[in-house]
């Protein structure tokens, strides 16, 4: 495989930023180079990147401009935690049973955790970007919560690393104990001084009973690649809920894994992804059921105005013997403008027959006579249509429970909402 | 209701008889008895076959070519499929029909096991002597009267039926006109193989205006025997004309060739209609996974003008491998695609198997119901793309795929690709997996039926939506087939 420029000199910083880990991770990360290398970036004849050429598109430029919403996401009562290169602010004391570290202050002070869990799960040992950022983590951080610890507050979580205009390789572990619960959100709402590249692998340990909740908020501005990566190792009983709401960045690739490997786990995964311009952003999620009587469900929402392009690949594998598994996925977009285009794959492998599994998608266009319903009531056009289009992203966001939390990802949308073109018609 | 079925059965069967004849009068099948090409494949081999069936020279060029970028082409590796390693130069690729000294002398020494398979299906023992290869078909029939009246009524319609090879021959214009427009030379590993190395297959041509007088599928059903491995279907429509062809056999054939790689063209004009049916059912190997025919197809319709419709409709039941997907391309303005399949698997089959429904006209629609049922240690896998282009406004497509499992042994597996680059397009795809619920086998089992009857019961219902758009007297037979294509998978 020939590597071109740019992934030589992503290697080459591999090779130099390599000395400052300590010697089990330093291995950890000659091994992800060397799996980099012998592939380099993904690239569109691969089955998994057929619709987001990610080699030729991160060659390209892509357009400047402002962030997709520019509405802060604001949750009150909630705790912040902002990790800047200096270290790590928090709005509050974390309390008992709850641990928070930059990832470079966890490499030297708690290398048995990370030691335990990094690079564990199975949906990154082959994926080669996710080998390129073990090589390059720098920027991340990691959250452990001890057995039954419940956080009483959500977490706001925000990343300000990163070296100006360079391309930042973040890597997060988040680790719940036996009976554990937390909220977490992370807000990627970049600042001006923003990477223009930016990978993030998140790993997750859910334990027996243990529970989160997930929001990924990404308003980066239209410059910027923001490609994630989130893998969940679910135990019996534990649950995952995850709701991805992607407005900004030229490029988006927000890829989920979840793995539930004990019995009763149940996972949720949700999202809405409004694009504008020349945005382009790819959901794509696994959820692989190991062991039987789990349990999952999969609402997304796109909206895509103007040149943008929307693309969903869904995948609910179900392993042999994994009776009684329930699993639903169902994806819906709306093409607001002639020029957009929205690509879907959901996928079904099953190897078990006692299953329920179920899938729906669609792409159309606004119903024109629920339109003429509400005009006819005297709403006038442009709000008819808002109204539609607000209520179809809104079932996405069933996904997340907490009401407040609901209403802080509502406003980023409504926001958004705003800024797309032929919204209002 | 039953009584008429039979009647159409029977009236066709008797049909079939008699056309059976006129393979004799032509004496393609006899006359080149002899003739075997060596093994494996070259250009001297593509040379020899086309030399054989006395082609012009533009059609042996056109071999050439496809034969050419066949070698440089890679085989497709993305479906879910486990294929063996096939060596191609391990083939014979023109083998004249097998003498009847290789068969089986009569019908004792024939696999009971094919026999009771078709007393089930109530063939008449005249058709089971011929599927098992104990006899030739001309051996069988004797009757001439109605082979005339068949050739007269298609000529007095002006369609034209006949094997391509003749087509070469007698319509070579039209041949040359249509050949490769729908599947080009290079289209797939496969489809370039086909066009190297196609030994026989059907052409149809019907004029414009023309309703052709009768469904083109009994007289298949014999005339297709023997065209090998490599069979080369093209059919043309032209403006306002109708055919309904049916292809296969609700029985399973004896047949020597492991691989087959066919190609079937589709040309409908404006607001011509194309009905092409399959009952696929060749060896699939036996319990253990042994044998099995190889099945790697490439169907592709095209809606070529405005308002014309193309509908397949297939099941598929036979075969160790399926890799197939019959697709439409909708080009004309309001034209519209159909694609209902049923894919039955059982014991150690994989089937691999879907359509394509590209949008490219305005107001264009398709329908996509199928239905896979996979039992024993089968796999089974629906793949589809339904595509709708930036002209395509006001495009509609349904695809519905459900999956039926059948033991916990085996896999059912769906992957729709949707693309839509049209705001005005509406393009909607559910999917569902299940099994047969203990408490539907509960109840007709109360009412009396077998466990074996009552899944074929159930599977029947499952797989109705696509059995009702055969033709008639061939619903009937495949309704058995799916019963006994799922036979030893409960219990």
């Amino acid at each position: 495989m020939e590597l071109n420029a740019f992934e030589n000199s992503l290697l080459e910083r591999a090779d130099s930023a390599r000395d400052r880990l300590p010697a089990w991770a330093e291995q950890l990360a000659t091994a992800g180079a060397a799996r980099f290398a012998q592939s380099g970036l993904p690239h569109r004849r691969l089955e998994a990147w057929k619709y987001t050429d990610l080699k030729s598109r991160l060659e390209a430029k892509r357009p400047e401009g402002a962030q997709g919403s520019r509405a802060a996401f604001h949750l009150g009562g909630a705790l912040e935690v902002i990790l800047t290169k200096e270290g790590m602010h928090t709005s509050a004391p974390l309390g008992e049973g709850v641990r928070i570290f930059p990832l470079n202050d966890a490499l030297t002070k708690e290398p048995a955790l990370l030691q335990k869990h990094m690079g564990t799960n199975k949906a990154l040992q082959q994926d080669a970007l996710t080998g390129l950022n073990t090589a390059l983590m720098q920027d991340g951080f990691v959250l452990h919560l001890a057995q039954g610890v419940t956080l009483n507050r959500p977490i706001v979580l925000r990343v300000e690393v990163g070296e100006g205009e360079a391309p930042s390789f973040a890597r997060n572990l988040i680790v719940l104990e036996e009976g554990a619960s937390a909220v977490l959100i992370e807000d990627w709402a970049a600042p001006q001084s923003a990477p223009q590249l930016r990978h993030a692998v998140t790993e997750i340990m859910l334990a027996d009973k243990a529970s989160l909740a997930h929001v990924r908020v990404q308003d980066e501005k239209l410059e910027a690649a923001h490609l994630s990566l989130v893998a969940a190792d679910l135990e019996a009983g534990a649950k995952y809920h995850q709701f991805a709401l992607n407005v900004g960045a030229g490029l988006t690739r927000s890829e989920t894994h979840v793995h539930l490997g004990g019995e009763g786990a149940h996972a949720e995964l949700g999202g809405s992804f409004l694009l504008n311009g020349l945005q382009h952003c790819d959901t794509t999620t696994v959820v692989t059921h190991a062991v039987p009587n789990c349990t999952c469900r999969e609402v997304f929402r796109g909206v895509m105005a103007d040149r943008s392009r929307g693309v969903f690949q869904g995948k609910i594998a179900v392993a042999p013997h994994a009776q009684k598994t329930d699993a639903k996925m169902e994806t819906r977009a709306l093409l607001l403008s002639d020029r957009a285009e929205m690509d879907a794959k959901p996928e079904l492998e099953i190897y078990a027959d006692d299953v329920k599994c179920a899938h729906g998608a669609t792409i159309g266009t606004l119903d024109e006579q629920s339109v003429f319903y509400l005009q006819s009531r005297g709403i006038p056009l442009p709000v008819a249509r808002r109204m539609l289009i607000g209520a179809f992203v809104e079932d996405a966001l069933d996904v997340v429970s907490d009401v407040d939390l609901q209403a802080a990802l509502r406003a980023v949308i409504d926001q958004r909402l705003s800024r797309l073109e032929g919204v209002a018609g | 209701m039953n009584g008429n079925v039979m009647t159409t059965v029977e009236e066709n069967r008797q049909d079939v008889e008699q056309l059976a004849k006129r393979e004799y009068e032509f004496g393609f099948v006899t006359d080149i008895e002899s003739d075997r090409a060596p093994k494996g494949l070259s250009e001297d081999i593509v040379r020899f076959i086309s030399a054989k069936k006395n082609e012009p020279e533009w059609m042996l060029e056109w071999r050439l070519e496809a034969y050419r970028r066949w070698l440089k082409m890679p085989k497709p590796d993305w479906a879910k499929l486990n294929i063996p390693e096939i060596d191609f130069q391990d083939l014979y690729y023109y083998s004249a029909p097998k003498s009847q000294a290789d068969g089986p002398k009569s019908l004792d020494e024939v696999d009971p096991e094919l026999l009771a398979t078709y007393e089930k299906l109530g063939i008449p023992l005249s058709e089971q002597k011929i599927l098992a290869g104990v006899v030739a078909v001309d051996a069988v029939f004797d009757s001439v009267s109605v082979v005339t009246t068949f050739k007269a009524k298609l000529a007095e319609a002006g369609v034209i039926f006949c094997p391509i090879s003749e087509a070469l021959q007698s319509h070579p214009e039209l041949v040359k006109k249509y050949l490769g427009t729908v599947v080009p030379q290079s289209d797939n590993y496969y489809a370039a193989l086909n066009s190297a190395v196609f030994s026989d297959g059907s052409f149809v041509y019907v004029p414009k205006g023309v309703r052709c007088p009768m469904e083109l599928s009994t007289y298949f059903r014999i005339n297709e025997r023997n065209t090998g491995q490599f069979e080369r279907t093209l059919i043309i429509a032209e403006e306002g004309a109708y055919v309904s062809y049916l292809e296969g056999c609700t029985a399973p054939q004896r047949d020597e060739n492991q691989l087959h790689a066919a190609v079937v063209e589709l040309v409908a004009h404006e607001s011509a209609e194309i009905k092409y049916s399959t009952v696929q059912n060749w060896y699939p190997g036996n319990a253990e996974g042994e044998g099995g025919i190889y099945n790697f197809v490439t169907k592709r319709g095209d809606c070529r003008e405005a308002n014309a419709k193309i509908s397949w409709t297939q099941v598929e039941t036979g075969s160790a491998i399926t890799w197939k997907y019959p697709s439409c391309i909708l080009r004309g303005d309001n034209s519209v695609g159909e694609f209902y399949s049923i894919a039955i698997t059982n014991n150690y089959q994989q089937a691999d198997t879907g359509t394509k429904m590209i949008h490219l006209g305005r107001n264009t629609t398709s329908r996509i119901i199928a239905k896979g049922i996979s039992a024993g240690k089968s796999q089974s896998t629906y793949r589809g793309l339904v595509s709708s282009h930036a002209k395509a406004t006001g495009a509609r497509n349904f695809t519905q795929c459900d999956s039926l499992l059948i033991g916990d042994q085996c896999g059912a597996h769906t992957v729709p690709y949707i693309e839509s680059h049209t705001p005005s397009a509406v393009i909607e795809h559910e999917a569902t997996t299940s099994k047969i619920s203990e408490d539907q086998l509960f109840y007709c089992q109360q009412r009396g039926l077998s466990e074996e009857e009552a899944v074929a019961l159930i599977v029947n219902g499952f797989c109705k939506d696509v059995l009702q758009q055969l033709p008639m007297e061939f619903a009937v037979e495949a309704q058995k087939l799916v019963g006994i294509s799922l036979e030893g998978s409960v219990g």
